[in-house]
């Protein structure tokens, strides 16, 4: 991956960088500034496809459309029923006595609600999140109600080991998982996105949980 | 009669704030819970604290630029302070309070280069150039802010606006703290110069033959008016209207007097934020509303009618 070359920022990309390059196939995440961004190269006779890629769900269908695109429908026809087979595993346990709140942003704090693939990883680990409530994938929460749920533990996106600066300050050592310093630290690599390895990031979180 | 309804709008808006939250805590149980002695009180008293000073600020700007439009935020602070804020996650300065000591700065900064911009004509302060050259600061420190957030990747940075956009959510008893022992001072000198202001609407002219030192009290005010709107930014980002509205809201009831006026900013801005904070933590609860756009939901609508009514009498 090191002689790759950027084209600029993920959303969206620089489009004239990319078409310069005259690649065969563009592929996009669907979202709004990258919608713009895939007319302009379509229009410019550049193939660009828009993945969907929120929950667990889409990973089949992105899958197998990445491989009709590129003619390994067999290679993907494996990895997608392997990445579909993941949700249709049975949770652990069916009534989770371990929970957790995934905290994105500390001031305002914004979790993770049932609309994220975090949701997803966390209940696939044998995890109740406490704000599986909410259906919005992230939405803003006052701090008494992070309190209020209780949960055993708090999952941030974090690339170090030490706990985040928001443990030190005085009104989150209300919540009682800050409190004992019971974080789950996620790799972003991992965590921050579905894709191909989010059986092994499921592993992972129960792994952690059974520490 | 003016007072007594308006302190008893503030001991209402202060108790409503600790009474009710998007966590379930019964009555009997209030005075013994941890979620209100350490999130709520303190968050209800910020609340009211930021709400105050911003009220202060508004009507001791307003009366010195001698313009309705101005807001604490006017003249550049929240421009700087972004930046502070931003430069603080883009340089991984990492600590509990990084992100407010480094917004202060950036208030501060901007708040030094405008005072000096306005000095610029000589030793007096222009409250024209103050205006222009603050809104100047400010757009200048807010495109540095977007190009550092549009170039680095980090989404950290993009959170940086969450927290600039405004809100309590920070609230806890060092802030409150922080907060009551920083602002005596400024407050004070605001009300001290309270005779000055009402003769600076009669023009600096007329102000300075009826004994006024003009330049002094210019001086005073803003430093002091800012000062407040630098610690607000720091513990809550940017709440609008606030600061805006409730002094025209004060002065259509109280009139035109500073001595009366700033108290009633004060308690009306405190009572104002108070009340819109905890709409904001209920209405749409386990969810959260951003303060900011509560103030002005309330706000503009009071605002509006009072200026029929102001208007038509």
């Amino acid at each position: 991956m090191l002689d790759v070359p950027s084209v600029g920022d993920g959303m969206p990309p620089n489009v004239e960088t990319v078409a310069a390059r005259r690649p065969d196939l563009v592929v996009l995440y669907n979202s709004g500034p990258n919608v713009t961004a895939a007319k302009q190269l379509e229009r410019i006779g550049i193939r660009t496809v828009l993945l969907d890629l929120n929950r667990l769900e889409d990973l089949g269908p992105a899958t197998r459309m990445l491989g009709r695109l590129t003619g390994r429908q067999e290679q993907a026809e494996s990895l997608a029923s392997a990445m579909e087979s993941l949700l249709h595993q049975p949770p652990p346990t069916s009534t989770p006595s371990t929970t957790l709140a995934f905290v994105v942003w500390d001031n305002p704090p914004i979790i993770i609600g049932h609309g994220s693939y975090l949701d997803q990883l966390a209940t696939q680990a044998g995890a109740r999140n406490v704000f599986g409530d909410v259906a919005a994938p992230s939405a803003q929460v006052s701090l008494e109600t992070i309190v209020a749920r209780d949960p055993q533990w708090i999952a941030v996106l974090a690339d170090s080991a030490a706990p985040p600066a928001f443990a030190k300050r005085r009104e989150w050592r209300a919540v009682r998982a800050v409190r004992e310093n019971h974080f789950l630290l996620l790799p972003g690599s991992l965590f921050g996105r579905p894709g191909p390895r989010s059986g092994q990031a499921i592993a992972q979180l129960r792994a952690m949980l059974a520490r | 009669m003016k007072w007594a309804l308006l302190i008893v709008a503030t001991v209402l808006a202060l108790t409503a704030s600790v009474v009710f939250g998007p966590a379930a805590v019964s009555l009997g149980e209030l005075l013994h819970s941890d979620i209100v002695w350490n999130l709520r009180v303190p968050r209800a008293l910020l609340a009211f604290l930021v709400g105050g000073l911003l009220g202060v600020a508004g009507a001791g700007l307003q009366a010195l630029v001698r313009n309705p439009l101005a807001d604490p935020f006017l003249l550049g602070l929240s421009g700087g302070a972004g930046l502070g804020a931003v430069l603080a996650i883009a340089l991984h300065l990492s600590g509990p309070w990084a992100l407010p000591i480094a917004a202060f700065a950036g208030a501060l900064a901007a708040l030094g280069l405008v005072y000096r911009l306005g000095l610029i004509a000589g030793a007096a302060l222009d409250p024209r150039i103050l205006l222009l050259g603050g809104v100047a600061i400010g757009a200048f420190a807010a495109a540095i802010t977007t190009a550092i957030v549009s170039l680095a990747d980090a989404a950290e940075l993009r959170n940086a606006f969450l927290w600039l956009w405004g809100g309590l959510s920070g609230a806890s008893w060092d802030t409150v703290l922080l907060v009551a022992l920083y602002a005596p001072i400024p407050l004070l000198v605001l009300l001290a110069a309270a005779r000055p202001l009402d003769l600076l609407a009669l023009g600096e002219e007329s102000a300075g033959y009826l004994g006024a030192d003009i330049e002094a009290v210019k001086r005073r005010v803003y430093l002091a008016a800012s000062l407040l709107t630098a610690v607000a930014v720091a513990v809550s980002g940017v709440i609008g209207f606030v600061g805006l509205v409730v002094p025209h809201i004060a002065r259509l009831t109280w009139g035109h007097r500073h001595r009366a006026l700033l108290p009633a900013a004060f308690l009306g801005g405190g009572a104002l934020l108070a009340v819109a904070d905890t709409l904001a933590r209920t209405v749409v609860a386990p969810r959260e509303l951003p303060v900011g756009v509560v103030t002005a939901l309330i706000g503009v609508p009071v605002f509006t009618l009072l200026l029929r009514r102001w208007s038509i009498g």
